[in-house]
């Protein structure tokens, strides 16, 4: 499971912080909410590709997180702890969505076709060659996550961008070994054919 | 669905899944294999560009909103916290944050008391920084009043549409082709109805 | 014999259709309640010709924008919208398509009412995110851009 990134020298740790918001020191949780905020928030926005619901569900994750917070034991690191919560509270929703999916009710709608652009359009058209370059393959990058399955992009972004082992993916998904590395084989296997050209020339 | 046997070896190779021999013995096998070298060599390159594209780490849009709301959902929550853990009541020892509470106290008892019955805004957050956004409750109006200031002004030669909904089932689809850019629902009509302020101003 | 055979298996299948067809319905999402949202273009005095008019929806609108806004003294609503607050979906008030809100639910409020999460927009931006609690018979007035002579409000009043 990811590991929690060191507090800087100074700053108050982890434990201590968990101990006084398991006191109900709100405070304190929001220091533990600013520390690991961009982190949980790239979770969710990774697996599901929308700003606004990523930026709800990391919302929902430290909430649950809080309610959770008396049957914390401290027996893994605060962020390992975190990441599992926000990990099932993305993957319920993504269920939930795949369910409501199946049937004629749209929830695919509204916002998001209203949204597009309007907190995250672009800025700065006269950007350098390079930055415009990475916006280009970043945006590529982004549309093929997009277009894995969700347990694809689970994995991907498990062992990618959190660098999970196999044994800690199939712990938190649940599934087995195997299963993990099949995942992984074949989304690997499809940003490949997707991307190949991009990454190609990029190098 | 299984994975390729000659693919498995690949795979833990290259997330480091395997022992100290066995990567060995794969190394050796790369210098003698050019199609498996390739393979692996445009799989690291994809390893890269994901990894440099897709960060551990974002800015999260409106950041102090972002914890702000959270504090405002915690602090509906504290009740239900109590006798669970350690006393937080213990804090209020502390004389500076015994007199903090009381200060948070007073502010929710006289400045924004919630009657139970009126509505009430417990934050707003406005992401143009030239608007603020002032909230206050009019006994007058029996209302409560959310103010936008420092807002673009519309521009005169705009016209207006305005629609008649009702039906909500009906209403939700006809955002959808609102939100996608169609032309207005059937069902909305350009009527306008108009309210005066007549004698019975208050 | 085979146009018996085709009439009969016609007959089957307009017998079974509406059976085949009823679960293929979807259900009704659940909801927190009805919100009634008007935008409305408050004016210094009334233009000529104009009737006063009011909504069922909230009684003695006129009169309580007028406490509100008292640099107004004339209301018209440009558009309506009575829309379903959905419970675990997105509801939004689009009584006009230039300003409209998203409403989302975040449960029952104590006391009464349902606490929801706002966004204001106008075409493709958020003019304000807020969190309100909404109750019965307390509208909420938003005071938003001026246009031409006066300045556009979008009410929103949760319905009994």
């Amino acid at each position: 499971m990811p590991v929690s990134s060191a507090p800087e020298p100074g700053e108050v740790p982890d434990h201590d912080l968990v101990r006084r918001s398991q006191a109900g020191d709100s405070r304190a949780f929001d220091l533990l909410v600013t520390r690991y905020r961009g982190r949980i928030y790239a979770m969710t926005y990774h697996m599901i590709q929308n700003e606004t619901e990523a930026w709800d569900l990391a919302q929902e994750a430290f909430i649950k997180a809080w309610r959770a917070l008396p049957r914390f034991k401290m027996d893994s690191a605060f962020y390992t702890w975190l990441y599992r919560i926000a990990h099932n509270v993305t993957y319920d929703w993504l269920r939930k969505k795949r369910i409501q999916g199946e049937g004629e009710f749209d929830d695919e709608r509204t916002e998001h076709r209203v949204a597009a652009g309007a907190e995250t359009a672009p800025r700065g058209a006269d950007a350098p060659d390079e930055a415009l370059r990475n916006a280009e393959l970043g945006g590529r990058i982004r549309a093929a996550m997009g277009q894995l399955s969700e347990d694809h992009r689970q994995v991907i972004v498990m062992r990618e961008i959190e660098g999970l082992s196999y044994e800690e993916i199939a712990a938190a998904v649940p599934c087995s070994l195997g299963t993990v590395m099949s995942r992984l084989f074949y989304a690997r296997k499809k940003l490949q054919e997707l991307l190949k050209d991009t990454y190609e020339n990029a190098a | 669905m299984k994975t390729p046997p000659e693919d498995t070896e690949l795979l833990r190779w290259l997330d480091d899944e395997m022992t100290p021999l066995e990567r060995e013995r794969f190394a050796a096998r790369l210098t003698v294999e050019p199609a498996l070298r390739r393979e692996a060599e445009s799989l690291q390159a994809l390893r890269r560009t994901l990894r440099e594209h897709l960060p551990q780490e974002m800015a999260v849009p409106h950041a102090d909103f972002f914890n702000s709301q959270i504090q405002v959902r915690l602090a509906r929550e504290v009740p239900a916290r109590r006798g669970s853990g350690p006393s937080w009541l213990a804090y209020l020892r502390l004389p500076r944050l015994a007199a903090a509470a009381a200060l948070v106290l007073l502010a929710v008892l006289v400045l924004r008391p919630d009657s139970g019955v009126d509505s009430r805004v417990l934050a707003t957050y406005t992401p143009d920084p030239e608007v603020h956004a002032t909230t206050h409750f009019s006994e007058a109006a029996g209302a409560t009043v959310l103010l936008l200031d420092g807002l673009e002004e519309m521009p005169a030669e705009r016209p207006l549409v305005g629609f008649r909904q009702g039906a909500a089932d009906q209403q939700l689809f006809s955002v959808h082709q609102q939100n996608a850019g169609s032309a207005p629902p059937a069902t909305a009509k350009d009527e306008t109805a108009t309210l005066t302020a007549n004698a019975s101003r208050e | 014999m085979k146009r018996l055979t085709a009439l009969c298996c016609l007959a089957c299948a307009a017998l079974m259709l509406p059976a085949a067809e009823a679960p293929r319905r979807p259900p009704d999402p659940a909801t927190e309640g009805k919100v009634w949202g008007a935008l409305v273009h408050a004016l210094p005095v009334a233009p000529p010709g104009s009737s006063p008019a009011d909504s069922p929806h909230v009684p003695n609108l006129a009169a309580r924008l007028a406490a509100a806004f008292p640099e107004s003294g004339h209301f018209e609503i440009l558009g309506e919208h009575l829309q379903d607050v959905f419970r675990e979906y997105e509801s939004w008030v689009v009584p006009s398509k230039d300003l409209f809100l998203k409403v989302d639910s975040k449960g029952p409020a104590p006391g009464g009412g349902v606490n929801l999460h706002l966004q204001f927009w106008r075409d493709q931006q958020v003019l304000v995110k807020t969190d309100a609690v909404l109750r019965p018979g307390s509208p909420l007035f938003i005071g938003g851009p001026r246009w031409r002579e006066g300045r556009l409000i979008f009410v929103l009043a949760l319905q009994p």
